[in-house]
């Protein structure tokens, strides 16, 4: 049985590396300043969570949900559930700039044949 | 007056020819016809037969779908200034003779689109594209607020002023229901007029099926809520 201390060792390195990853991307500017806040106050408030459980079982007290672990799992589900609707945003914005993008190329090579308008 | 009919072929090779043949050289109160081709990522010889019966191909290098073929013909429509555009089915469902009848109220000024009603014309359509165009048109009606006989008619007249307002933001089947939509947003003045629909085995094997139905009203949904 892995011991506790062990698997937030585990858990926060890998957050860490969250951390780590979302701050080379900030740098290199391959994500907005927005997303570089969101990502990293995620990242921190898991390892927030992870450090101090009990901190977990006071938010979720607070809310009036029973238990601390209870607590993580519905902001997991509703995190999980907003991150694919930014993903899907995303893949559409994407979709409809390479259908822009093909339009674009299809009328500046339009054929005009020899029969005459 | 100049008339722009827009054709979105994908894969027509077996049909194009045939569907555009008898489309009309001149009509009254037009003085000129401009044939366009939309050639939508086609992998068979759609394009290299278009050359034969269009005054101009548009060739998307890949396959978008329906609608953004159709928001390239507004696009070109746009660009070449002309004062009719008619969008003309190429898998041979839409009889070329009901183009004249389809421009007149345009022509005259009482309608700003006109749209090819297959439900109003005395023609034979298949139950099942019957019951399929009975659901589109009621959820096109919930969704946009735009009652039509046959929402999914793709043979329709739009006047300059719709050309220039109406936007094509849908790329898939559903931009039928997305015109209707277009069409209420900017109270444009809408007419049907009964058109005689050809069903043939190849006819059916394209266009709306009753399994496009929850993706075609999934899209629009999006549509509307982007």
């Amino acid at each position: 049985m892995i011991n506790r201390e062990i698997l937030q060792f585990i858990l926060i390195g890998f957050l860490l590396h969250g951390l780590y990853t979302v701050w080379v991307r900030f740098r290199a500017k391959k994500i907005v300043f927005f997303g570089y806040l969101f990502w990293t106050l995620l990242f921190l408030s898991g390892i927030i969570g992870i450090s101090f459980p009990d901190l977990t079982v006071f938010i979720a007290s607070q809310m009036g949900i029973g238990r601390g672990t209870d607590f993580v799992v519905y902001a997991s589900i509703v995190l999980l559930f907003y991150l694919i609707f930014r993903l899907y945003s995303l893949v559409e914005d994407l979709r409809l700039q390479i259908v822009v993008l093909i339009r674009e190329i299809a009328l500046n090579n339009r054929i005009k044949t020899k029969k005459k308008a | 007056m100049k008339l722009t009919i827009v054709i979105p072929a994908y894969n027509e090779e077996g049909m194009l020819v045939k569907a555009t043949q008898r489309l009309p050289k001149g009509l009254i109160g037009i003085s000129q016809i401009e044939k366009v081709v939309i050639d939508d990522g086609s992998v068979d010889k759609t394009s290299h037969q278009a050359q034969s019966i269009a005054d101009t191909l548009i060739r998307h290098p890949i396959n978008v779908g329906l609608g953004g073929a159709l928001a390239t013909g507004f696009a070109y429509a746009k660009q070449s200034d002309c004062d009719i555009l008619v969008t003309f089915d190429s898998d041979g469902q839409h009889k070329a003779s009901d183009i004249e009848h389809l421009i007149r109220p345009i022509i005259e000024n009482k309608a700003d689109v006109v749209i090819g009603s297959r439900m109003m014309g005395k023609g034979y359509m298949p139950p099942s594209r019957k019951m399929v165009n009975y659901i589109a048109n009621i959820i096109t009606g919930l969704m946009g607020g735009q009652k039509s006989s046959d929402s999914q008619s793709g043979l329709r007249a739009f006047n300059k002023k719709a050309v220039a307002l109406i936007e094509i933001k849908t790329t898939g089947m559903e931009v039928s229901s997305e015109i209707l939509c277009e069409i209420k947003r900017h109270r444009l003045r809408l007419q049907e007029i009964p058109i005689a629909a050809i069903y043939t085995e190849y006819s059916q094997t394209k266009g709306q099926r009753i399994s496009n139905a929850p993706n075609v009203f999934f899209q629009l949904f999006k549509r509307l809520i982007r």
